[in-house]
Formats: C-alpha cells, structure tokens, sequence
C-alpha cells in the first residue's frame, strides 16, 4: 500500500471521526436539555400541588 | 301512536251495553265486575258529559313516555361525559363562550359577538414553522418569541381560550398524540424538538394558571397528575431513543479508532521500510553516518584488525612468491620474519592513531565515506594501502593456490604479537615491499580462519 494512500484514508477516517464526535455530543447536549425540561416541569407540578391543595 | 297495552278499550260500546248476564261460564263474575266498570264509565259519560276522558289519559301516558325517553338521553350523555377529558355539565355548546367542534377539529370562540375559528391544523402549523399562521391564535392563545435563535411559546393570560382548562386539555391531547404516535425522521427531529418545547410551555403555563377560582380542586389535580406523567414519558422516551443512538455512534467511534490505530501502524512501517532504502548499504557510510564516536570505534576496530590480518596475509603472498626462489632458508629467517611481521603490525599500530586523526578530520569534513588526501607522505601511503587491502580476509585466504600452499611450512611456535613493539620503520619497509624479504614465512593457515 502506497503512504499517500493510506494518509488519504487516514484523514477520511479523521473527519468521519470528527463528525461522529460532534454528533455524539449534540446528542448529550439535547439528553441533557431534555433531563432539564423535565426536572423544571416536575418542580412546577410540585408547586402547582402546593399552592391548590392548600 | 298511543300504546294501548294494559288499557281495557271496548271495540263497540253497544256490544257492552247490550251484554245479558245470561252466561253461566266461569268468567260470570269476572264479567260482572267488567259490566260494573263499564256501567260506572258509561254512566260518568253520560252524566258529566266527559266524552274525552280516554284521550286525556291517552295523553298523560303519552307525556310519561317522552318523559322516560328523555331521561334515557340524559343518562346516555352522562354515560359519554365520564371520560375524562369530557368532564362537563350538559349545556347547550352554542350559549358557551368557547367550545371545540370535532367535525371541524376547530375551536369556536364567541368573544364580543364574534364568532373565532381556530383549528388545531393552524396551531401545528405555526409551532412547526416558528410563526403564527393566523392571528387569531395570536389574541387568544399564544404567540412565539425568538430571541438569538431561541424559540419560546408564551402563552397568553386571560383570554377566552387561556381561563379554560378544558380547551387547554384538549390542546394537549392533540400535541401529544402527535410526539407519540408520530414516527420523526432525522429530518424531523426540529419538529418534534419544536412540538416538545410547546407541550412544555403548554404544561408549564396550566401549572401556573389559577384555575381553582371556577375548577374543582380534585379535578385540577388530577388534570396536573396526568400532565407531568405525560411529559416525563414523552422525556424519558425521547432520552431512551437518544441513548440508543449515542450507544451506537460510540461503537463506531471505537471501531473507527481502531482503524486509526491500524492506520499509524502501516504509516509506521512504511516509514521504517522507506528509511531503511534510502540509506546507504556500505556499513562503513552508516557508520559515518552516525555519530563520530561510533565512527571512530567501529572504523579504527575495522582498520585495526585489517591491517593486521591483511598486512601479515600480504607479508604471506610476499613470502609465497618468494618461496619458489629460495625454500632453504626459510628456517633461518624464520626469527627474523616474525619480527618483521611483529613491526609491521606495531608501526601499524601506531599508524591507525594518526589515521586515526585523520579520519576524524576527512569524516567531519564529508561525513560520508572516506576518501584519501592527496599528500604524498609516507602515511598517507600507508593509508592508501591499508584501504586497498580487501576487507574479506577469508576470501583472499581462499585466493590462495593450493600448491603454494603446499611448500609453506607451518611453525606452530608463532608468539602472540606485542603491538608496542612495532616500529615504524619496519612497517615502511613493507609498505614499499622492500626486496629484502625474501625469505619463506612460515604461518598456521588455521590462524587467520580463526581470525
């Protein structure tokens, strides 16, 4: 196999590498968003339960 | 008509007023208590002149029957109005102020005697695309805000739509029946994420929203119970499928490091492979290549030990020629050989240390290969002829004739060399092959093989 080859594969293998990446923590961005958007929700509830009930 | 069942109607009046009691059958009695009541009716329509007293009770069983009817459509309704998101009195939809129309999947709102029509086809329209689509979602129910690219759905207080629990129930049901029926694509993944946020902001809103000033407090709760229930579905769904997808782009990106890694190893040995071509094969240029200290030790080692063994194999071809001419006084030249052979390889000795020097000077100035100065000094001679020597010693023993060999006599008594005995004058007689050796040296071919 020729250098020049395997540093072209090298480098496709870099930027898939790169790109999985970015994916990979938009999605740990957005679990965390979402965990955000429920624990927020979940402390409306509570005070919404508080202030009808008493 | 009228339902005459468990009503005694006489087919012709003039059959009963003329019935005699002349039967004598079982039923004598029984038709006496009928006549009885015949006569009595007969007699109260004749007297009161109440011809229409069959109608009116015609009319009063009439009137319970609608009534019966009636009760079994209010029971059915209230039957339908026990699920739960129709909790609601039997009122005429028209006289509300708002009210949703499932033909049209719409909300009808009366408000200053306007009739508005919002359809929840425009709600998800404008969730969808960031902008309200009609106005009147604007007034009554929400309008969208983006501020750096950040959407927020505010919903708006104290409207028609935004007092009634009901209306924002049903709202609900529909955002949320969309999330979770709805298959998103990559491509929709805005959509939902948008259809997510305004069911948050929806949620959040009726949390905030006092409706306990005309809401059963049982029935709130149990509307809010629902409500987080359902997000923290709609979330923990959405963060399972988020997972999964995370999951699997992990073991790509190990698969893909492992490829990397395979990567840097070929790179690593091609480069290897591609140092060692473009070095130079002769191992005394990849001394030379290396560092001067090396060089010294690996080239003074070589030239030592070549001069030595080639000088004494070179003193040998001397005295194999010369042997043919004068074999008999080998034995009496025999001391005055080895002394010879013993001078040459001190003076030899010594010689290698200035070399020595100036191999030093030639490999710092070229650090390639050794090339030889021009001077015509003795030393230079010496070095010159040391050079030319072959470096394979074996293969000039093999270059010997074996017939020269032949007349060779072998002493085994030949003492080891003392190197500090060498002097340098003998070596010049030597290097110049002088014409006075000519005589036989005796030497154990074993010697240089073993060397």
């Amino acid at each position: 196999m020729d250098i020049d080859d395997v540093y072209t594969d090298l480098a496709i293998l870099n930027k898939d590498y790169n790109t999985l990446k970015l994916k990979n923590n938009i999605i740990d961005n957005q679990i965390k968003f979402y965990n955000n958007l429920l624990y927020t929700m979940l402390h409306a509830y509570y005070k919404s339960l508080t202030v009808y009930n008493n | 008509m009228l339902n005459t069942k468990g009503f005694i109607k006489p087919k012709v009046y003039n059959d009963i007023i003329n019935t005699t009691f002349n039967s004598s059958s079982n039923d004598e009695f029984v038709n006496l208590i009928y006549d009885k009541n015949i006569n009595t009716i007969k007699n109260n329509i004749i007297n009161k002149n109440e011809n229409n007293i069959i109608d009116k009770i015609e009319n009063n069983i009439i009137d319970k029957i609608q009534d019966t009817q009636s009760i079994d459509t209010i029971f059915q309704n209230t039957k339908l109005n026990t699920i739960p998101e129709k909790i609601a009195t039997v009122i005429d939809e028209n006289k509300k102020d708002i009210y949703f129309d499932e033909n049209i999947n719409s909300y009808i709102i009366n408000f200053n005697n306007k009739t508005h029509t919002i359809s929840n086809t425009e709600i998800f329209n404008s969730i969808t695309n960031n902008k309200i689509t009609d106005t009147v979602i604007e007034d009554f129910i929400f309008n969208i805000m983006n501020i750096d690219n950040i959407i927020e759905y505010k919903f708006i207080n104290n409207t028609t739509f935004s007092n009634d629990i009901d209306m924002l129930f049903k709202l609900q049901n529909f955002i949320y029946d969309i999330i979770i029926n709805s298959t998103f694509q990559n491509n929709d993944i805005d959509t939902q994420n948008s259809l997510i946020l305004f069911y948050y902001h929806l949620i959040i809103f009726m949390f905030k929203t006092p409706f306990n000033i005309k809401y059963d407090t049982n029935k709130i709760n149990n509307i809010f119970s629902k409500l987080s229930y359902r997000f923290a579905s709609i979330i923990l769904k959405q963060n399972e499928k988020l997972q999964i997808q995370c999951n699997n782009i992990n073991s790509k990106l190990n698969k893909l490091n492992n490829d990397k890694d395979n990567l840097h190893t070929k790179i690593n040995l091609i480069n290897e492979k591609f140092d060692a071509e473009t070095s130079t094969p002769s191992s005394i240029t990849n001394n030379t290549s290396n560092t001067t200290d090396d060089i010294l030790k690996s080239t003074t080692s070589l030239n030592i030990t070549n001069s030595t063994d080639d000088i004494l194999k070179s003193t040998t071809s001397l005295n194999i020629t010369n042997s043919k001419q004068d074999n008999s006084q080998s034995i009496d030249n025999n001391n005055n050989c080895s002394n010879l052979v013993n001078t040459v390889i001190s003076s030899t000795s010594i010689t290698t240390e200035e070399l020595k020097e100036k191999f030093i000077n030639n490999s710092s100035k070229l650090n390639t290969e050794i090339i030889p100065t021009d001077t015509n000094d003795e030393l230079t001679e010496i070095y010159q002829s040391i050079n030319i020597i072959p470096k394979n010693n074996l293969d000039d023993i093999s270059n010997i004739d074996d017939k020269n060999v032949q007349n060779i006599e072998i002493d085994d008594d030949i003492k080891p060399i003392l190197i500090n005995n060498i002097n340098d004058n003998d070596f010049k007689l030597l290097s110049v092959g002088n014409s006075k050796l000519n005589n036989t040296y005796t030497f154990d071919k074993t010697f240089f093989i073993n060397k």
